[in-house]
């Protein structure tokens, strides 16, 4: 088939034609391009933030550049290093931000280049003042103080029009460069300015020079001062509230968040007053390094008071800073009182290493102190076997892995999943080799806390839970930790491992040395009931067997947990008992113990305390305190504050001091030496409200004696005894009746210790 | 002497020179300029104005190679870079490590493929 047509129509239609696919390959599939990249980066898929920046560097407009920059790089979080990281780490904790996606989070390296050119061709525009501010939080972890006020102060000049705000941020920003370099005066200029164009409604920002300028006294040993201008801004911030509430009384109850930053400032204030005369703050500093000498520069180091490690990390805490390319930091005009430090990290920085700092470690700030704190990122523990789900047959399980240089023992942990998540069981500590062989039977006695569910409105145990590493068809897994001489721990086998070096062997294996017998089978099937006469029966057709036996007792204490007991029930204490005379183990000669001591038999507690010390690492602080309660409450006072003395300085949480105190009041009716270990041990318990503040509680006993006279250390033993006792009627009587106001808020507090 | 069909053909040109005596070309030179163009410009025009005649297969199959081959290499570059992307990247919490996904998945198919004991 043939067209006849005119040269002039084929010519016109190519070029038509040509024009058209100039249109799609310059302008459509751009557009594709970057809505692709845009949905990449945003979805957390591979590559997707590579995809974001070539879109960035094609952009056919500048307008589209520059919108891409502020959406992605630029951002509304990024300012903030609590926003700034993918992981932090604390004190025994460890948080990411949602795991179902690549991080969304920018390297500097990635981030710069278009920072800086925002900067300085960039719209004027409140984006420029973000952009500012993280160029100049580069810059100073740069060490280039100058680059940092020079950024701050060209975004200042590029801003015209109603940028007013902006350009008081950007102050403020510098006001706390100036500061941190002591440089006082020049600081003090801006903030003066700040406060000549003040906005009452601008709680955050009027706040925070609050913060800035009280930093700058407590810096030069003013804290009166300080407290003095908080208390203004409290003043100030509580009226605005009253204010805004009658003006809009359907608001309902409104607390701005930084009425409760400046009242936990004021708290802090008030605490170094009372510490010193006029407080003096101290310096907090060191150096963030892996373990082979590299520096981590960029690393986000925040010192958080013992008020705010409670909740993840925020904005307005006073301490927060990046580590400069040596990987130093250093915190000046830090507030006498607990700290813990957290870093926080990009994922390429933990990836394959890990930080090992320990529930509760504390720096305690005292006053006029330069405190060293570094911070030693540690190779992940690389694992032997069993290995890649390995299946295990024998009778007794090898566990190895790699020799840690330092090392005094190792802690072997055991993992499973199941219904209700991931049970973590530990299975053996104070391991002194790099290897272990243990009975299959140690493993099934491993078993981790008492998950329970809700089935239909009913509250039932997890079976796969509770058969933990007696199930044949679990997968389990394991993970090791390594401690040095002192129990401080060095390093362990688990944490991130992103990449394929880090990886290393999967921590997976089969336990199949037993198979699954017929009460295993009801039991599994949810038929608590049968599965429990069953292994009974079981168990007294054959003595020895200690699978039933076990599982008799695991049983009981699901039921004690449902039952919302803090003990394991009457009646599985016979099952215990049989199970500790068949082979003695840590974790059921513990729960006998705490049985007795619930019960205060204390025959019983002496004889099952003194099983457990005679084996090396089945005590440790905690059972050390229950155990000098125990006595305290016998009054044999003389023993209990030998343990007490030896315990609570192993437990860097105190949380047994109350009883130590009475122990010394009573024995030696002294309220000055109580006073002194109050303050060498004050309880931290950061999770829960209303910790008692030990010294301040003797204290005021000191001032109630005083005004009391003749009678109070009688009337204060008298009440301890009835502590002792534990007869609650007793108690509450004595508690609604007594005059001594002091005295009744230390009982009650003593009511708390556990 | 002039044959038959000479004649003949005299006859019928004198009665068309008849007939046609009142009708009169006005546009003859542009016609012959047409016929038989003797400036560029008026080549030109009449190459612009020729007709052709294409065979209509070919000429489909040539069109629609070339839009293909333009349209799709921009889009096939970014399809290259988008296959990498057909995972979304999660992280997956095992054994008390964190993994990517996808390399964990590769490392558990690897070592269920070829099992230990």
């Amino acid at each position: 088939m043939k067209v006849t047509l005119k040269v002039k129509h084929l010519v016109l239609s190519i070029l038509s034609i040509g024009l058209l696919l100039s249109l799609l390959q310059f302008v459509v599939i751009p557009k594709l391009q970057v809505h692709s990249a845009e949905k990449n980066y945003e979805e957390g898929r591979i590559g997707g933030k590579k995809s974001l920046l070539a879109a960035i560097d094609n952009s056919a407009t500048s307008g589209k550049k520059w919108e891409l920059i502020r959406q992605y790089l630029i951002g509304n979080d990024g300012v903030t290093l609590a926003h700034s990281f993918d992981v932090y780490v604390g004190s025994g904790w460890t948080q990411s931000g949602p795991i179902d996606k690549e991080s969304t989070i920018w390297s500097w390296e990635d981030k710069l280049p278009y920072l800086k050119s925002y900067l300085t061709e960039g719209p004027a525009d409140q984006y420029l003042v973000s952009a500012a501010r993280q160029l100049a939080s580069y810059y100073m972890s740069e060490d280039e103080a100058s680059d940092a006020l020079a950024a701050l102060e060209s975004a200042e000049k590029r801003l015209t029009g109603d940028y007013l705000n902006q350009e008081r941020a950007l102050k403020l920003e510098r006001a706390k460069i100036y500061a941190g370099r002591d440089e006082m005066t020049k600081a003090e200029q801006l903030l003066e300015q700040l406060d000549n164009t003040r906005n009452p409604g601008d709680l955050d920002f009027n706040g925070e020079i609050v913060q800035v300028r009280a930093q700058l006294m407590i810096r030069q040993g003013n804290v009166r001062s300080a407290l003095d201008n908080v208390n203004t801004e409290l003043v100030a911030l509580q009226k605005w509230v009253t204010e805004e509430k009658a003006k809009f009384p359907d608001m309902g109850d409104f607390v701005p968040g930084k009425l409760d930053q400046l009242k936990s400032l004021k708290a802090q204030l008030e605490h170094a007053l009372r510490q010193q005369d006029n407080g003096l703050s101290s310096t907090v500093s060191g150096v963030v390094r892996k373990s082979d000498g590299t520096p981590m520069a960029r690393v986000g180091v925040f010192l958080r008071s013992e008020h705010d490690v409670n909740h993840s990390i925020m904005e307005g805490e006073p301490y927060q800073v990046l580590t400069d390319g040596q990987g130093r930091y250093d915190f000046k005009g830090v507030l006498p009182g607990s700290y813990q430090l957290y870093i926080g990290l990009l994922f390429e920085q933990i990836d394959g290493w890990t930080w090992p700092t320990m529930n509760d470690d504390w720096i305690d700030v005292k006053g006029n102190e330069i405190l060293t704190e570094n911070v030693v990122l540690r190779p992940l523990i690389e694992i032997k076997s069993p290995i890649n789900q390995q299946v295990v047959t024998d009778s007794t399980v090898k566990f190895q892995w790699e020799p840690v240089e330092g090392a005094a023992s190792y802690t072997l942990y055991g993992t499973w999943p199941s219904k209700s998540g991931i049970t973590s069981a530990l299975i053996q500590s104070h391991i002194e080799d790099d290897f272990v062989e243990l009975p299959s039977d140690t493993l099934y006695d491993s078993v981790g806390g008492i998950y329970l569910n809700e089935v239909d409105g009913k509250i039932v145990l997890d079976p796969v839970q509770l058969l933990g590493f007696a199930n044949p068809d679990s997968r389990f897994s394991w993970y090791v930790e390594a401690y040095d001489q002192e129990g401080r721990m060095l390093t362990r086998s688990n944490g991130y491992r992103l990449n394929e070096t880090s990886m290393g062997a999967l921590p997976f294996f089969y336990l199949k040395s037993r198979t699954l017998t017929a009460e295993d089978r009801l039991f599994l099937d949810g038929k608590m009931d049968e599965a429990m006469s069953a292994y009974k029966k079981a168990f007294e057709n054959k003595p020895q067997d200690r699978h039933s036996l076990r599982m008799i007792i695991r049983i009981y204490e699901g039921q004690a947990s449902i039952d919302r007991e803090p003990t394991s029930s009457d009646e599985s204490v016979a099952y215990l008992e049989r199970m500790v005379e068949l082979e003695p183990s840590e974790r059921y000669v513990f729960q006998l113990f705490y049985y007795y001591y619930d019960k205060k038999m204390w025959a019983k507690v002496d004889y099952y305390y003194k099983l457990m010390a005679k084996e090396k690492g089945w005590t440790n602080s905690y059972v050390q305190s229950v155990y000098g309660t125990a006595l305290m409450k016998q009054r044999r006072f003389e023993e209990a504050a030998v343990q007490l003395r030896e315990a609570i300085p192993n437990d860097p949480s105190h949380r047994f001091v109350g009883h130590y105190l009475a122990v010394e009041i009573y024995s030696t009716g002294s309220l000055e030496s109580a006073m002194r270990l109050a303050e060498q041990y004050p309880e931290r318990a950061p999770l829960e409200k209303g910790t008692p503040n030990w010294s301040k509680l003797v204290g005021e006993l000191e001032l109630e004696s005083k005004a009391a006279g003749d009678g109070y250390a009688e009337d204060m033993k008298q009440a301890l005894d009835i502590y002792f006792d534990g007869d609650e009627s007793r108690l509450n009587k004595w508690l609604s009746s007594t005059k001594h106001a002091a005295m009744k808020t230390f009982v009650r507090a003593l009511e708390t210790v556990n | 002497m002039r044959t038959k069909r000479e004649q003949e053909r005299e006859f019928i040109k004198n009665r068309l020179d008849e007939e046609l005596g009142t009708v009169h070309f006005t546009r003859e030179a542009e016609v012959l300029r047409r016929s038989h163009p003797r400036s560029w410009l008026e080549r030109l025009k009449a190459l612009w104005n020729k007709e052709i005649e294409v065979p209509l297969f070919p000429l489909g199959v040539s069109m629609a190679v070339i839009i293909a081959v333009v349209a799709l290499t921009p889009l096939q570059n970014s399809m290259d870079t988008d296959n990498s992307h057909e995972e979304q990247r999660q992280l997956i919490e095992a054994g008390g490590n964190t993994y990517w996904k996808d390399n964990y998945e590769k490392a558990v198919a690897m070592v269920e493929s070829n099992p230990q004991s």
